[in-house]
């Protein structure tokens, strides 16, 4: 009997899991939700980028590390929009230890300021498919964020091992004013809470935010690409279930050099591929690795022993974000995101 | 001590080889005695190292030197003696010295002796002999922190559980192939309703589970699915070791936290 009592209690979890109603994306309609929140996902899907604010809010990380070691990052920063696109972020102070140190995270993470709040900060960027992939557990909660009224969903990723995310809308303007990403096990992955915000403020000292890496973005069937990159963009036949292409761009790194961006979605959360063809003898990604602090697997039996050196791909993980670089056929590839590593190498596999 | 005894005494320090001296130590037991205890002492003292004068000694010794210039200088119509001129007085008048020094060493914090000296003079033991063991000894002593007896007493308890213990901690962890977590599911929910993909889930996954461990204890390290790829993978443990472009995505999508374990100067502690 002892040794049926993990099974048993694997069995009783599920039981309980399957408890809770879940249900597909889809609120307006279902009962108990507020009136004013009702077929409001518009709006919410709108609402960073139309909706004038200023509110400071505290961010709170954790990173587990490979050698078991969980990164904890905790700080207060400053969002400011004025409703037509346009916004900026300004970090305040750090609440816990930090990287390298205060001053130099802070610079830091202003610089991010772009990345963050288009792609960190949990948005709902397509919303068929946001419905497609995630299910909302019970109708929500009406709760009480930096003095507004907001509604409170949690929804699940339709995957197994899946994440979670609780996020509180304001009822008025739709903008999210808490979320919490939370694994499988119900680990907080990343947190994100308005402790005051202002919705008529005074944004005249805003410097708002200018994209420093030359960002064009462009449709990738247009054919537009090209005359951008000054190469031919190319992009993965496999990609992990659920993403679809969401976006695509020319940005420039910090050599000049021209790549070609893909950011993928699957409604919520971004992946992103980064191309560019390389030029000979101009530049060279540093695939060189120390033994000591890595290990190669082989791709086949007669990949270390054959005369030829195969290419490599050079795979990181940092918590549940992979990320895998490499030259392959001479094409210089990048890819990044929260899914599975096998998911990354088989994109690069298939970029041709 | 005789008169004689004192002269001896003084030839000795200023001269080890005096013979007549060296004679008079045979002589007198003593003297003998004395002679010993002064050899360990040079000895001693000589194995020290010399610490360097005290940076107030030089403002003291110009204060000193200035009121003392201040009153020997009455006589000077200004009242006041430049450093030459004192230097002059001196050289005409050493006694003069005395209140100078007097002074200056009076405004000096007392060292005080190490305490390695008075057991060297007190302690006649041979290990004091040796140079080195007279410096370790000198130390002070750190106790062994309590916690290293439990781990090395558990450690003996039980050899070869910690040491499996500790070659598993060192084992490369495996993901869970991403095929566990999307087919059976795919599949399973093509045929039947959300709610009897539940009943079926659940077993499955707990059989899922089973694999996995036994897969994971049983088999040993088992090498990824990677025979596919065109190209060999290889896993670094340090952003470092990425592009600039892939760490400046990476840092975006980890909200900027440390990714690489911690080095005794990074952080900055709240």
């Amino acid at each position: 009997m002892r040794a049926l009592r993990p099974l048993a209690m694997l069995l009783l979890g599920f039981a309980l899991s399957a408890c809770g109603v879940e249900q597909p994306i889809g609120l307006p309609g279902t009962p108990g939700v507020p009136a004013a929140f009702q077929g409001e996902w518009d709006q919410i899907q709108l609402a960073p980028w139309n909706t004038r604010f200023q509110g400071d809010r505290r961010v709170s990380i954790a990173v587990d590390l490979d050698n078991g070691e969980q990164v904890q990052t905790q700080y207060m920063e400053r969002v400011s929009s004025d409703g037509t696109g346009r916004f900026n972020i300004l970090p305040l102070y750090a609440e816990s230890q930090v990287f390298p140190d205060e001053p130099t995270f802070l610079t830091l993470q202003g610089r991010r300021e772009g990345f963050f709040y288009r792609y960190r900060d949990f948005r709902i960027r397509d919303l068929s498919l946001f419905r497609e992939n995630y299910r909302h557990l019970g109708a929500g909660s009406r709760v009480e964020v930096a003095g507004r009224t907001a509604w409170e969903v949690t929804f699940l990723r339709n995957t197994p091992r899946g994440r979670t995310y609780v996020v509180a809308f304001d009822l008025v303007t739709g903008l999210v004013l808490r979320c919490k990403e939370l694994d499988a096990r119900g680990n907080l992955l990343s947190g994100l809470e308005y402790t005051s915000i202002d919705f008529d403020p005074e944004l005249s000292g805003v410097a708002f935010f200018v994209p420093g890496n030359d960002e064009q973005r462009f449709e990738f069937d247009g054919g537009e690409g090209e005359e951008v990159l000054g190469f031919t963009p190319r992009l993965p036949e496999s990609i992990p279930a659920g993403f679809v292409l969401h976006e695509t761009a020319s940005v420039t790194d910090g050599m000049g050099l021209r790549w070609f961006k893909a950011g993928y979605t699957d409604g919520a959360e971004m992946l992103f591929f980064l191309y560019r063809e390389r030029t000979e003898g101009r530049y060279e990604l540093p695939l060189t690795v120390s033994p000591q602090s890595s290990s190669t697997q082989a791709a086949s039996t007669e990949s270390s022993a054959g005369p030829e050196r195969r290419d490599e791909v050079v795979l990181f993980r940092a918590g549940t974000v992979h990320a895998a670089q490499g030259t392959v056929r001479g094409h210089d590839m990048i890819v990044i995101g929260e899914v599975p590593e096998h998911d990354l190498l088989q994109m690069i596999h298939t970029t041709k | 001590m005789s008169p004689p005894c004192n002269d001896h005494r003084e030839r000795l320090l200023a001269d080890h080889e005096c013979s007549s001296s060296e004679k008079h130590l045979g002589e007198c037991g003593e003297c003998r005695a004395w002679w010993v205890k002064t050899e360990r002492l040079t000895k001693a003292l000589s194995g020290l190292s010399r610490l360097d004068a005290p940076v107030e000694l030089a403002a003291a010794v110009q204060r000193s030197v200035s009121s003392a210039g201040l009153r020997i200088g009455e006589s000077v119509d200004d009242g006041e003696l430049s450093g030459d001129q004192l230097a002059q007085r001196l050289d005409s008048d050493p006694s003069s010295l005395h209140p100078i020094f007097e002074g200056a060493f009076r405004n000096l914090s007392r060292l005080h002796a190490p305490e390695i000296l008075d057991d060297l003079v007190l302690d006649p033991s041979p290990l004091r002999d040796s140079r080195t063991a007279t410096l370790l000894s000198g130390l002070s002593r750190i106790p062994v922190p309590q916690v290293l007896d439990r781990l090395v007493g558990e450690e003996l308890e039980s050899p070869a559980r910690h040491r499996v213990e500790r070659f598993i901690g060192d084992l490369e962890r495996e993901n869970v192939p991403y095929a566990l977590d999307e087919n059976p599911v795919r599949s399973i929910a093509s045929r039947f309703g959300r709610s009897n993909r539940r009943m079926l889930v659940a077993p499955l996954t707990a059989i899922a589970a089973g694999l996995i461990l036994w897969a994971s204890f049983g088999g040993g390290t088992r090498v990824p699915e990677t025979t596919e790829y065109s190209f060999d993978v290889v896993r670094v443990h340090s952003p470092d070791q990425l592009s600039p472009l892939a760490n400046s995505f990476l840092s975006g999508m980890t909200g900027g936290s440390r990714l690489q374990p911690k080095t005794d100067r990074e952080g900055s502690p709240r």
